[in-house]
């Protein structure tokens, strides 16, 4: 297992130094100062805008020159890539390319917003950071989790409201466990099998922590406050000043939650509150001073239910972290965003939002952070405006220096994550027709087997940081010798991507040449390019396969895995 | 202190050798981005890793008490006088002559992935230092850039990265001990001339990329490609793969995880490879632990006898430093559901070979093994150790690429009684 939080360079924050909090030591930190949920007055008109203007502003300040805007082919690929969790085919390549109409920009984004595809990458990327990509175990159905995740985010709810479901998650679970579960499945068939059954997928991400209770505060307050608290359990914070007694009381917010087997067997759960502590903490060592602590917010609120009240202490703790003057939680999801789709979040790593770091442009952080919560804490709002960007469109150009130093001023290459590289194979191995004559089952074992065989190769990292490579020996070996690569890319099957290409371009090997470079690459093959074809093809016994060999040599080159 | 001042006192506990160590490491930091150069004089040339994921219990394996405490096992008399350990390990009792162990281990992470952190690299889990694992930091100073064995190996799932050091200087995971890695063949017979020429265009397209967008990680991934072909075309790669080893061999050391993982481990070792962890999993025993820890010991037991068995056969017992750890101890209090849960506040720890001292116990809890009452022993001092063994500075730093010097461990210093 390895931790959530990424493991990262230096940042800034660490570099100054400085705390920038008044509280006397051992006081638990006043609040970020609250936000009235309302977007400045003045100034940029929408988020996007104030992205913009924020790093304008910053570039001229440091005397930064930004990198030319990406072409359109490049910034195509990309935002497919970030936004479906795939490269684009031949035919979106063509027909975007060829489109002159207006605001031809931000209708792909509508559309790659509103795509199926992209509400379960978004829950998958939710699965893996609650999760963790580790946890195979028979009382956690990841699929399920996903499943409530994705239908979430296909309506665009707000954050505000997933959370509260998260935190306050109640239920039955159903079985998981199944090494399928973590990888595939027809989701939309799943989840209407989960509505007639009543499973409450939410669950599952409680369930994860069943053998272990103290650890449900420090994840949700890390993956949801950007606080990771988790480590005064032991001992008071060496940095911040969060104490023992801190992380007590707000661990005790879930010192109510029962998990009570069902079917112990199959895995299935009952998660509810008790309405009292759970007798199993006390005896606990490490849980029972969560047993025994008044439930309190990390600013000292008291999330003991009214008398009376029919609410619950995760009630509580939902509404405090939900509330539009929590800027913790604001500007967690704003900056987890952000270096999704940027490289490097405005604070580094992004689940460390401590008095400690400080954000680069705070300003501009509190400001999306306020514009979020005054959206209805839209994630589709928030993505429309990172991705329009002008940061967003920038070239990948070279770094002088290191990546913080460069202010988003040069798009930060990544590899693509696990996610991305299935759904790319798929999609330029065009597996989706063979997998569609398949029947429902063996089509999802068989996406589940190459998703295994991919994660397997993946370095399993939550939270890894887009700007690190995540190549591996094994991923290496993976797309030099799998087979789905081998027979993907072979010039013998009649129905084989080659056959089809070689068919349709009628024999023409230049236009072959440029086909394969737009379906892998995303765009039509260079001069460089063309005559690297030429060359091979001379040199080869046979000109079958030589564009085996090109096929197969543009997938395992650094430019197929990478986002550019 | 400076530098020079700190290597003449750790020479003087440590002796000549790594005294000689230390003075080629000096120098190599100085240097700034140089391998450690290999020291003359005896030291330990790889370390073997058994890692028992879950946090082992510290009273069912080396530090066993009586009481209410006690669980369903008994301890036993072990080959060092003195020194009694759990019933379940009654072949390392054989062999405890050739064991340290430390008893005396003490952290403050609770929870698997922070305490995995933490033992793995040696540093507490923080946000500003990308730890490198200590099998990374040994590829790094250690490896043998003409090998075509990465010079860090997992048998089974687990392992570290390689944090601030590069991507490059991360494991091999091969998540089946025992089988080879996946994917070494290529599933068609192409040739020799038709694979090169493949791989020259692989190479002049990321060439094309370089001068393009020039970004870091781009240049790791080269490097780690060029690991990858490496290690498909060597005939190395048959180490991995035990189809070939003796039934006789695999019964010795049993063929359970842990038990193929040894082997391959040795095999690796002998072949040159410096870090090699092997995975037992299953240690988290909450529920129904003794059945479990039972069954667990079962299968450490002749592995790890078995190994320590073969590297002294084959003379490598000075050069090969095992060390045997999990993230935490297991609580003295037995719950409700039969088991044990976290206790990093007391644990033990295991090293033998690499020129360490066996029959020896470092460090005791108190009758409960609640807490350390004499010698504690923090992490970084576990890592020190081993780094002496292995002739690395406990304080060789690199830098970071935001330009800040970041040692091999955090402050650690080597157990004297194991070293000296």
């Amino acid at each position: 297992m390895r931790l959530a939080t990424p493991l990262l360079l230096v940042t800034v924050a660490a570099a100054l130094g400085a705390s920038c909090s008044s509280a006397p030591p051992g006081a638990i930190p006043p609040s970020p100062a609250a936000s009235t949920g309302e977007p400045a007055s003045a100034g940029p008109r929408d988020a996007r805008e104030a992205i913009d203007a924020a790093l304008t502003a910053e570039w001229q300040a440091r005397s930064i020159v930004p990198a030319p805007p990406a072409d359109d082919a490049t910034w195509l690929r990309r935002v497919t890539l970030d936004l479906l969790g795939r490269v684009p085919s031949e035919d979106e390549v063509h027909a975007f390319l060829a489109d002159d109409g207006p605001d031809r920009d931000a209708r792909l984004v509508e559309r790659l917003l509103a795509d199926p595809a992209h509400a379960t990458r978004l829950a998958r990327w939710w699965e893996d950071v609650l999760l963790g990509p580790e946890v195979r175990r028979g009382d956690v159905d990841r699929g399920a989790l996903r499943r409530w995740l994705a239908a979430r985010f296909a309506r665009d709810e707000g954050w505000d409201s997933i959370v509260r479901g998260l935190v306050t998650a109640a239920g039955t679970s159903s079985a998981g466990g199944r090494r399928l579960d973590r990888v595939a499945g027809p989701d939309d068939q799943r989840a209407a099998l989960d509505e007639e059954r009543d499973v409450d997928g939410a669950v599952n991400w409680l369930l994860r922590h069943r053998k272990s209770p103290p650890d449900l505060a420090g994840a949700a307050s890390q993956a949801f406050l950007g606080v990771p608290i988790q480590c005064a359990q032991c001992h008071d914070h060496p940095v911040e000043r969060w104490t023992q007694e801190d992380f007590a009381g707000f661990a005790a917010a879930f010192a109510q939650v029962q998990m009570r087997p069902v079917d112990r067997r199959a895995g299935v759960y009952l998660v509810e509150d008790a309405g009292r502590t759970n007798r199993r903490l006390l005896r606990d060592e490490l849980g029972a001073p969560m047993a025994r602590a008044a439930p309190r917010a990390l600013d000292g609120t008291d999330l003991a239910p009214a008398e009376g009240s029919d609410a619950t202490r995760r009630d509580r703790l939902a509404d405090w972290i939900t509330a539009p003057a929590n800027r913790w939680t604001s500007r967690s999801f704003v900056n987890r965003l952000w270096a999704r789709h940027l490289g490097m979040g405005l604070v580094d790593p992004v689940d460390d939002l401590g008095e400690r770091s400080q954000p680069v442009l705070a300003p501009l952080l509190d400001d999306l952070a306020a514009r979020f919560v005054a959206s209805g804490w839209s994630v589709r709002a928030l993505e429309r405006a990172i991705l329009l960007s002008r940061a967003y469109r920038v070239a990948a150009a070279p770094i002088e220096r290191d990546v913080q130093a460069a202010r988003w001023s040069r798009f930060a290459s990544r590899p693509m994550d696990e996610d991305a590289l299935v759904g790319s194979l798929f999609t330029v191995l065009d597996a989706e027709r063979r997998v569609e004559r398949m029947p429902p089952r063996a089509a999802a074992a068989f996406e589940a087997r190459v998703r295994s065989a991919v994660s397997v190769a993946f370095d399993e990292d939550a939270e890894a940081n887009p700007t690190r490579s995540d190549a591996t020996i094994q991923q290496m070996l993976l797309l030099m010798n799998a087979d789905l690569v081998d027979r993907g890319t072979t010039a013998g099957a009649p129905s084989g991507v080659l056959a089809v290409i070689d068919a349709r371009e009628g024999g023409d090997d230049r236009r072959i040449v440029d086909a394969l470079h737009v379906r892998v690459l995303g765009r039509p093959a260079t001069p460089a390019d063309h005559e690297r074809a030429r060359a091979l093809i001379a040199a080869s016994g046979s000109r079958d396969e030589a564009l085996e060999d090109l096929f197969w040599a543009l997938l395992n080159g650094s430019a197929f895995v990478t986002v550019l | 202190m400076s530098n020079l001042a700190r290597e003449m006192s750790m020479s003087a506990r440590l002796g000549r050798r790594s005294f000689l160590a230390g003075l080629a490491t000096l120098a190599a930091a100085a240097g700034g981005g140089t391998v450690a150069a290999a020291p003359p004089g005896r030291h330990a040339r790889a370390c073997i890793l058994l890692w028992m994921n879950g946090g082992p219990s510290h009273l069912d394996t080396w530090d066993p008490k009586g009481g209410e405490v006690a669980g369903p096992f008994r301890s036993i008399a072990t080959r060092a006088p003195g020194i009694r350990i759990s019933e379940l390990l009654p072949r390392l009792a054989e062999r405890a002559d050739r064991l340290g162990i430390v008893r005396g281990m003490t952290s403050k992470e609770g929870s698997h992935e922070r305490a995995q952190q933490l033992v793995r690299t040696g540093r507490t889990p923080s946000p500003t230092v990308a730890a490198p694992a200590l099998g990374a930091w040994v590829a790094r100073e250690r490896g043998d850039a003409a090998s075509a064995l990465p010079p860090y190996v997992v048998l089974g799932r687990g392992g570290g990265d390689g944090g601030f050091l590069g991507r490059e200087h991360g494991p091999l995971v091969v998540a089946a001990p025992g089988a080879p890695p996946e994917y070494l063949a290529s599933p068609r017979a192409l040739g020799d001339e038709r694979l090169q020429r493949r791989e020259a265009l692989v190479r002049a397209m990321n060439d094309d990329l370089a001068r393009r967008v020039g970004q870091p990680g781009l240049a790791a991934r080269a490097v780690v490609r060029e690991r990858a072909v490496r290690l498909a075309r060597s005939p190395d790669a048959a180490l991995f793969d035990l189809a070939d080893a003796s039934p006789a061999e695999l019964a010795r050391y049993g063929d359970s995880d842990v038990g193929r993982g040894c082997l391959v481990a040795r095999r690796l070792v002998e072949r040159g490879v410096p870090f090699v962890e092997v995975v037992q999993d299953g240690w988290d025993t909450h529920r129904d632990g003794f059945t479990r820890t039972r069954a667990l010991t079962a299968d450490l037991d002749p592995a790890m006898s078995a190994l320590l068995d073969d590297l002294a056969a084959r003379g490598l017992a000075d050069q090969v430093v095992v060390a045997w750890m999990g993230e935490f101890g297991r609580s003295p209090r037995i719950s409700s559901d039969d088991g044990r849960d976290h206790h990093p506040a007391a644990w033990s720890a295991v090293l033998s070979g690499g020129g360490l001292r066996g029959g020896v116990v470092h460090g005791e809890t108190d009758g409960r093994g609640d807490r350390v009452v004499r010698d504690p022993t923090t992490v970084a001092d576990l890592h020190a150790t081993v780094a002496a063994a292995m002739g690395l500075d406990p304080a060789l730093t690199r830098v970071t690429p935001a330009g800040r010097p970041i040692a091999l461990t955090d402050g650690g210093k080597p157990i004297a009684p194991l070293v000296g």
